[in-house]
């Protein structure tokens, strides 16, 4: 007899996969539905943003001369059901499907901030010093830069 | 003489006439897709496939040129065939790819059943298991929706496409159903009636669970719920013509995602499986 459970998944990451067929005819960033953001205006959630000033309040200071992390590539369709990101990439007719953690740093992916402001962030909010998730995020950036997510960004 | 008859088809949203001379064919075509017989002929035919006798063979062919469009296949019709139930093996792989191919809606190559209402979609590619699941569902009393495409309409409803069920001679005794199966070539096929299920209890159901499926050799039936907010990509994976409206397509399927619970059902029988997905939607005994 079957019973129904409930997935528990690792943390971080991202999956990949390719739609069965097909082409890409233009795109560009979902902004509207209810958990939807407009990626473009650099905004983060009240959730993060609230981590975020209380990491900078007690942690380090801005992370000044530090690369910043994004915004997203403006090609990108991206949506968020229930905290998780999927995100369709155009030229590669890839289907991208984040996870918990790796949609809070995708959000905050905004062209603003630093990894190590990122990493702040992560570690207040999930309760974790950031040392022991610093290579985690470190991955999930280089994927996201990997991939071509991402617009590079000058320094601060 | 040979009176020409006209069979019009309601096809993922598309009107598709058949057209033949052959009176064996016009037959078992209106008993085969009766389920999707057109209502009313309000609408015009976006094309006819046709079926004729020529010399000792049978030529489907079809107005309805299957091509201008990213991921063509080679150009399938015309096609010959040496008797009256290979033509109709030919003119359904032909009546499903120009349906396909012409679906306003967002589809999704995914097997469907519907209980009271509530939609349970397992996408998954050719081969894995799609049609042997919906049948195995369909005998536990399940609502036939298709064993081919989820088409999700705008507003989140999906819409049926009841073509028959092609199938393994084997498969067909497995589930009970060889007596009525009409022999299609290397396949069987079977009207929906014949396999059993109850009727819809809406004309279009609601998507309510996603299954994503694993069949594996011994394996014990598991479901196990999975974070919904892996249901958009699983959806577009899954879609055959997300790329004509990528964003309008994605925003669609994360709209569905919202109001959906999603699964892994693992399993080796068939009827196991059914059995799990009966449960999901409050069917707890065939």
């Amino acid at each position: 007899m079957w019973r129904p459970t409930r997935q528990t998944e690792p943390p971080g990451g991202i999956s990949a996969g390719r739609p069965s067929t097909g082409r890409v005819v233009g795109s560009r960033t979902v902004t509207d539905g209810d958990v939807e953001r407009p990626r473009s205006a650099g905004r983060m959630s009240l959730r993060h943003a609230g981590s975020y000033h209380r990491a900078m309040d007690n942690g380090p200071a801005p992370d000044r001369g530090a690369a910043l992390v994004g915004p997203a590539a403006p090609e990108l369709t991206s949506v968020e059901v229930d905290g998780r990101v999927s995100i369709y990439v155009p030229r590669s007719e890839q289907m991208l499907s984040l996870n918990d953690t790796a949609s809070v740093i995708w959000r905050l992916a905004t062209g603003e901030h630093s990894e190590a402001e990122i990493l702040a962030v992560l570690a207040a909010d999930y309760g974790v010093e950031a040392a022991d998730i610093r290579a985690d995020v470190h991955r999930t950036i280089t994927r996201f830069r990997d991939e071509g997510l991402l617009v590079e960004h000058p320094h601060r | 003489m040979r009176t020409e008859q006209a069979v019009p088809l309601s096809l993922l949203g598309s009107r598709i006439d058949v057209r033949t001379s052959v009176a064996a064919v016009a037959a078992v075509v209106r008993q085969l897709w009766g389920a999707c017989l057109e209502e009313g002929l309000a609408r015009t035919a976006a094309g006819v496939v046709d079926v004729r006798r020529r010399g000792s063979m049978l030529v489907v062919s079809s107005d309805l040129v299957d091509s201008g469009g990213p991921g063509d296949l080679p150009a399938d019709l015309p096609a010959e065939a040496p008797d009256w139930a290979s033509a109709i093996g030919l003119l359904s792989s032909a009546l499903n790819r120009r349906a396909v191919r012409r679906c306003p809606y967002f589809a999704v190559h995914a097997g469907v059943v519907a209980h009271d209402g509530a939609a349970v979609a397992f996408p998954a590619d050719s081969g894995v298991g799609k049609t042997t699941l919906v049948a195995a569902c369909l005998r536990r009393g399940m609502g036939y929706v298709s064993d081919e495409a989820l088409a999700l309409t705008d507003s989140g409803t999906v819409v049926p496409y009841r073509r028959p069920l092609a199938m393994s001679r084997w498969t067909a005794r497995t589930l009970g159903l060889e007596p009525a199966a009409l022999d299609v070539g290397p396949e069987v096929m079977l009207a929906p009636a014949e396999v059993g299920g109850r009727a819809l209890t809406e004309d279009q159901p609601r998507l309510r669970h996603l299954v994503s499926l694993e069949r594996g050799s011994a394996l014990p039936v598991a479901l196990v719920e999975l974070h919904r907010g892996a249901a958009p990509a699983l959806l577009m994976r899954s879609s055959f013509n997300h790329y004509r409206r990528p964003e309008s397509h994605l925003r669609l399927a994360a709209h569905a995602a919202r109001s959906l619970r999603l699964w892994r059902l693992t399993y080796t029988d068939p009827h196991e499986a059914a059995a799990a997905i009966g449960e999901l939607v409050g069917l707890t005994s065939p």
